[in-house]
């Protein structure tokens, strides 16, 4: 009982919390996606170049959250940007680079050749090839990417609040240092909450951008 | 009209160079299906993608009516060239009429006009627009896959087809049917069809002509009939099989060789003993007896001695009749079963047309072997 009263105590600071964690989440998500989106197609069409990107996505996947924050900080202090929102955001994009880049890339690569081959043959351009074929096949694994970022990202945006993030974080850290059971109970279960609820919202994007014909090949090959 | 002139095609570079194709000359005539035969790995598919350049070629010229193909814009070009390939290659998050679709939209047509033309090649392909239409390829069989595949390469009315074995996946059955329509089809489109195949009875039955490569040559280019009766080397021989003289079978259709007015025709009416004297007179072993356009049957002197009546209730009927298209093949099989030597041909609507004998079969046969063959 005494979470919930934690809560309606300070419900405004909880929803402001939320707010803050959904935003940089979205946030990094939204650039993540800009930038690894466009980074694994264009690697499709690059094979030296595809290993080494993918390789170094790997790379920053493997250092811990919390040594990643470290790491930024005194990078981004030379512009004054040490602490706070921006590290965290920074630091989550660099994260979902792995699952989106790796997954458009790999979405990409696995369109059957012939399908290309017919779409090359009937006098696609490039670009067309690309928008009308080779994209909409690929859709739904690259959307499971970005769910698998977006999920991860709830998490790593947690940890976040050391370095003065915000987000709902906070709660978990500040619970802990002040040994507030309510406290730190209220912002795990909404962390979770958030990302059972952002993986579900996820799931149902992925399957509408899964084009029809698509869904009834999978459905048909069972 | 294709020209491949001198063409060469070699991957690689150095020590590890391969050349896929050796100095290749061939033309394309206009309306003609040419199918392009050999074993795997012998070019043949290579000099198709180079038609629409989707490989591209190291010496030699490449003219389409006459013109350089390097010195044409690629798009334009594949535009105005259907491409049907093996794995038929429809796009599986498109319904069969966005298939269709796909070059007259490329082409900037309106939808009206786009519409229309889908519902006209769906029919053409026997293919129901109002079922087909908004179905995915998911939900078609292998067979009523690789007529849309054929209808997306018509769909722009091109002047010239590639077609990259393109019955391959479909089971023997299946694979004769659509054969057979796809060449009904062709007698009234007349495009100009390079069509590669890797099956002797695929290319015979096919094409107006065959050019049998081996590693990267051509080794002969000639109309199925003079490959078959007059294989230039032991290769050939030996790719087209020892049963060649069987093969020309399957070429020689029925209106090739049928006889359109035999004398020995009967009316359903006519009497016995009158058709008996006519028989015995011109020397007939039997008669073939015809009602209102239709064969009934035939009948022979030694049934009609002792009968009165009309011809028509005494006539032994045909087990079978065949068709303009039947091949020789066929009808020598339905002689051989029937223990009969000759046959009606009839038209769709049943009604006769001429006769086919065993006799016809051999001298057709024995004149393709006489062909002369001088031109090496």
């Amino acid at each position: 009982m005494g979470v919930l009263h934690f809560v309606e105590k300070n419900f405004y600071q909880v929803l402001f919390l939320t707010w803050e964690h959904i935003f940089m989440v979205g946030l990094s998500l939204i650039i993540g996606t800009a930038i690894g989106v466009p980074l694994g197609i264009l690697i499709t069409k690059k094979a030296n170049l595809a290993k080494n990107v993918i390789n170094g996505a790997n790379v920053i996947m493997t250092i811990p959250s919390i040594a990643l924050f470290g790491l930024m900080m005194p990078i981004l202090a030379t512009v004054g940007h040490g602490l706070g929102k921006v590290p965290a955001i920074v630091a989550l994009v660099l994260y979902s680079q792995l699952p989106i880049l790796r997954n458009t890339y790999v979405a990409i690569k696995d369109v059957p050749p012939s399908i290309r081959d017919a779409g090359k043959g009937m006098g696609m351009s490039r670009w067309q090839l690309l928008k009308e074929v080779e994209i909409p096949i690929a859709a739904p694994v690259i959307v499971a990417g970005l769910r698998t970022a977006a999920v991860m990202n709830i998490g790593i945006g947690a940890i976040a609040a050391y370095i003065g993030a915000g987000g709902l974080g906070v709660y978990i850290q500040q619970g802990i240092d002040r040994v507030y059971p309510e406290m730190i109970i209220t912002g795990a279960v909404l962390v979770s909450l958030f990302a059972i609820l952002v993986d579900g919202l996820m799931a149902a994007v992925e399957h509408v951008l899964t084009p029809k014909g698509i869904q009834l090949e999978k459905r048909l090959a069972q | 009209m294709i020209s491949y002139e001198h063409v060469t095609k070699i991957y690689g570079e150095g020590k590890s160079a391969v050349t896929a194709l050796s100095d290749v000359s061939l033309t394309v005539e206009r309306g003609k299906i040419v199918v392009l035969l050999g074993p795997s790995g012998c070019g043949k598919t290579t000099l198709l993608r180079c038609t629409n350049r989707l490989e591209s070629i190291t010496r030699g010229k490449i003219l389409i009516a006459g013109k350089d193909i390097m010195n044409m814009d690629v798009i334009g070009l594949r535009r105005q060239i259907g491409y049907v390939i093996q794995n038929i290659g429809l796009f599986p998050h498109k319904t069969i009429a966005e298939n269709i679709a796909v070059v007259p939209k490329l082409m900037g047509w309106d939808a009206e006009r786009i519409a229309k033309r889908v519902d006209e090649l769906l029919t053409m392909l026997r293919l129901d627009p109002e079922i087909f239409r908004s179905r995915y390829p998911a939900e078609l069989s292998g067979g009523q896959q690789q007529r849309v595949g054929v209808a997306r390469a018509l769909a722009a009315d091109p002047e010239i087809l590639l077609m990259d074995e393109p019955f391959a996946a479909i089971d023997p059955i299946n694979r004769e049917q659509i054969q057979d329509e796809f060449l009904k089809l062709q007698e009234q489109l007349k495009k100009t069809i390079v069509f590669v195949s890797h099956d002797i009875h695929e290319a015979v039955k096919m094409g107006d002509m065959i050019a049998l490569f081996n590693q990267g040559r051509l080794v002969q280019y000639d109309p199925p009939e003079l490959l078959l009766t007059h294989p230039k080397n032991k290769y050939v021989a030996d790719f087209v099989g020892a049963d060649r003289a069987l093969k020309v079978l399957s070429i020689i259709l029925a209106k090739d060789i049928m006889d359109p007015e035999p004398s020995n025709i009967v009316k359903g009416q006519d009497s016995a003993q009158d058709v008996l004297k006519v028989m015995e007179k011109k020397g007939w072993e039997y008669a073939i007896v015809i009602d209102q356009g239709k064969p009934v049957g035939y009948v022979e002197s030694q049934n009609l001695k002792y009968e009165r009546g009309h011809v028509i209730e005494l006539a032994e009927s045909y087990p079978v009749h065949i068709f303009k298209r039947t091949p020789a093949r066929d009808i020598l099989s339905y002689m051989l079963m029937f223990d009969l030597s000759s046959l009606c041909v009839v038209d769709d609507n049943g009604e006769f047309i001429g006769t086919v004998t065993y006799d016809d079969i051999q001298e057709k046969v024995r004149q393709s072997y006489t062909i002369d063959a001088g031109r090496d």
